[in-house]
């Protein structure tokens, strides 16, 4: 029984190297995305807050001036 | 436990372990999060919320089909961003990457202006192209502020539908459930 396990065993660590090899070199992004506007605008906006007249919170989305104004 | 439960157990741990979307990880972690981008792997994680059986199907599926390298991923997020802030209704944004033989576009459709109390008050509909070696992917989604109120919106036949993803201000709904 021992040594199937140790097969098993053997066999996921290989695949899961394997994998985690060909992550790596599909992981790297060949152009400046970090220093790009919009990478930015993703961290500011998932981030971001803003506190409403009534006291209440929301985020920075500029389209949530496209709701019912009456409600702010 | 004897030799042959242990077997299976080791046989369903590796599958389970092989259908993870492991790309997904990676892909949150350098925020290249377009829901179109990663559209397999998101889909068969919101299935685990609405389908008894079908997400299943849904996880081997992202886990045999070819995907956008992460570059690519992050080119249509980068886009979709440009596109989401930026571009009014009708206008689009593209990207292509000749050495991946890949392409994608985001269109902007339309954007909702509330009027009453309820609603999809500052939603945008958008469509969302992506082009692996010839093969051409279409997608349809709403994405809305955050403050709508809440994850959940309610789809054409009205039953609660929760987003697929939040991600840089924006919720994204799968717009199959609002026809």
């Amino acid at each position: 029984m021992k040594k199937y396990i140790i097969i098993l065993l053997v066999f996921y660590l290989n695949s899961i190297s394997a994998l985690n090899a060909e992550n790596s070199k599909k992981g790297k992004i060949d152009f400046d995305w970090f220093n790009s506007e919009e990478y930015k605008m993703i961290k500011k906006m998932q981030n971001c807050k803003v506190q409403y007249l009534d006291g209440s919170f929301g985020t920075c989305n500029p389209y949530n001036s496209y709701r019912n104004p009456n409600l702010r | 436990m004897n030799s042959s439960k242990l077997i299976t157990f080791f046989f369903i741990f590796f599958v389970a372990v092989s259908c993870t979307p492991r790309s997904l990880s990676v892909a949150q972690k350098n925020a290249c999060m377009a829901p179109s981008a990663n559209f397999k792997a998101l889909d068969a994680i919101h299935s685990t919320k609405i389908h008894a059986i079908l997400w299943a199907k849904k996880f081997a599926k992202q886990a045999s089909s070819k995907e956008l390298s992460l570059s690519d991923k992050c080119r249509q997020t980068q886009i979709l961003i440009k596109a989401l802030y930026g571009l009014r209704d009708g206008e689009s944004a593209t990207w292509e990457n000749p050495q991946n033989n890949t392409s994608g576009k985001i269109k902007i459709l339309n954007t909702i202006v509330q009027t009453g109390i309820w609603g999809y008050g500052g939603c945008r509909d958008y469509l969302s192209y992506i082009k692996i070696d010839d093969k051409l992917e279409t997608f349809k989604f709403r994405a809305c502020p955050k403050e709508l109120g809440a994850f959940e919106l309610v789809d054409s036949a009205g039953f609660p539908i929760p987003g697929h993803l939040y991600f840089a201000g924006w919720y994204f709904y799968d717009y199959r459930f609002f026809e």
